[in-house]
């Protein structure tokens, strides 16, 4: 049994697709409106703007990436190539829609054209673990609870890793998730929860303290 | 309600910390799930904090880079947008297009010129970086070099002062190089005019050099291959990203491939000819 409400000492994250404790910046500090200004202006032939919408969603989408792709270079490769279409595409992108998720669409689409490319050079399954670990979470998770947790999504099936982190960590609505994933939203749910379920199943032995288990 | 029950509700949840009051009631009573919802949480919690770290490549920095410096560099926009944060080298606010004229206008200006000299072309690179500075109050970030037009200068001049035909030739094979290698790197972003600008000059060039004026059996011979080679290069190349491109971009890449495809064709009948 592993203590799971191990304090862990903070550090600076490590490069690339390894694990890391910081999650992209959100929406705070960039209203909707003028997101929408310069999803319009892009529209227009304005590349600063879609260069700003480059540098606001470029961290969040190679992140999601790496959880598919589970290598560095492939998910920056897709992130750059997904841009590249994307603005070839933002003329169609229809106002009001959620440009994250039109972007991710794409993201994904590109994902799926790799992943048939090479389908026969697999990726390594097990992440590597970020060296100290930041945040609330490194105080009530240890690094060997991490490291487990990190192992089990890895092993997830990317359809599942991916609507499970697209809810998870993107938070993304279950209808948002779909929108990505070209799935109705109960598929999308049922995946999240299948996500979850598989996830428990593994982990539950090893991280649940000892104890009456159910009733 | 059994455990098993609870614990699957629970697994549906949109957000597992918000538990409805029909699980509560479940939890409340039973320790077991009680700890087993504590470490569902936890596990939420954890995937978040195992994702990758942040991005620490330079693609990214170079893409928006490229983004902002091709209207640096001279391409219009329609819109102007006051950007809050904008990116190092980036242009505040962009000029209405009948303020500015695209990159491949300034070219195709120049190359019809003929024999432009060496003071006149350094006397349009003044012009284009003075042009820069006057935009319309707008904090136009250092803006830099524009290395294709300084290449393709360079090349002019070397043109205009090529003392053999076998130079001319060289110069032109370059210049050829020099306006594919730039329509094929931007073909992804550029705007159409830019692009149909490229085309056009890279079909001159191409046309000159297919010619090949003024050179004997001998010399068409010797370095008529390495031509050819780079015509087919480049016809592979236009013809290659016309698959990937955006709309606009495709009439002039395949006009650029046709260009290269025609003057491949003409300059290898020269050789079996001549050969």
């Amino acid at each position: 049994m592993l203590d799971v409400v191990a304090a862990v000492s903070g550090g600076p994250g490590p490069p690339s697709c390894r694990t890391g404790p910081n999650r992209v910046a959100t929406e705070p500090g960039h209203p909707a409106g003028d997101e929408a200004d310069l999803i319009r202006a892009a529209q227009a032939g304005d590349r600063p703007a879609f260069a700003a919408l480059i540098e606001r969603y470029w961290d969040r989408l190679y992140r999601w990436l790496c959880r598919l792709t589970r290598d560095s270079t492939t998910a920056e490769d897709i992130t750059q190539e997904t841009f590249l279409k994307a603005f070839a595409a933002v003329g169609r992108f229809q106002a009001g829609s959620n440009f994250r998720a039109w972007l991710f669409r794409i993201a994904h689409n590109n994902f799926v054209n790799q992943r048939r490319a090479v389908r026969h050079n697999r990726q390594p399954l097990v992440p590597e673990i970020a060296e100290e670990l930041r945040g609330p979470v490194g105080e009530t998770l240890s690094r060997e609870a991490l490291r487990l947790i990190a192992e089990a999504v890895a092993k997830l099936p990317s359809d599942f890793r991916g609507a499970l982190t697209l809810r998870v960590d993107e938070g993304l609505s279950f209808r948002d998730v779909a929108a990505v994933l070209g799935i109705t939203e109960e598929t999308a749910r049922w995946r999240v929860f299948k996500a979850r379920q598989k996830l428990m199943t593994l982990l539950a032995p090893e991280l649940l303290p000892a104890g009456p288990n159910e009733s | 309600m059994t455990c098993d029950v609870a614990r699957n509700r629970l697994l549906g949840l949109t957000d597992p910390a918000e538990v409805p009051s029909s699980l509560s009631a479940h939890l409340d009573g039973c320790p077991a799930c009680q700890a087993w919802h504590q470490l569902f949480l936890r596990v939420e919690a954890g995937v978040v904090a195992t994702g990758p770290a942040p991005y620490a490549g330079r693609a990214k920095r170079k893409l928006i880079e490229q983004f902002n410096s091709v209207v640096t560099a001279a391409a219009p926009a329609r819109s102007s947008v006051k950007l809050k944060k904008p990116a190092p080298k980036s242009v505040a606010t962009v000029q209405p297009a009948t303020e500015r004229r695209t990159l491949g206008e300034k070219l195709a200006q120049m190359w019809p010129a003929g024999l432009v000299a060496a003071a006149l072309l350094a006397g349009v690179l003044v012009w284009s970086s003075l042009r820069k500075d006057k935009t319309d109050g707008s904090t136009l970030a250092a803006a830099p070099r524009d290395e294709f037009l300084e290449r393709v200068v360079a090349a002019k001049v070397k043109l205009d002062t090529a003392a053999t035909p076998t130079d001319r030739l060289e110069a032109l094979d370059t210049l050829a190089t020099d306006i594919r290698v730039e329509a094929t790197g931007v073909a992804l972003v550029s705007q159409k005019s830019d692009m149909e600008s490229l085309a056009r000059m890279y079909q001159q060039v191409v046309s000159e050099l297919e010619r090949a004026d003024g050179l004997s059996d001998e010399e068409i011979r010797k370095a008529g291959r390495k031509y050819v080679q780079n015509l087919i290069a480049a016809e592979q190349e236009a013809n290659r990203l016309i698959a990937e491109a955006p709309p606009d971009s495709v009439p002039p890449l395949k006009e650029i491939a046709a260009a290269a495809s025609r003057g491949k064709t003409a300059l290898s009948k020269k050789m079996l000819v001549q050969g």
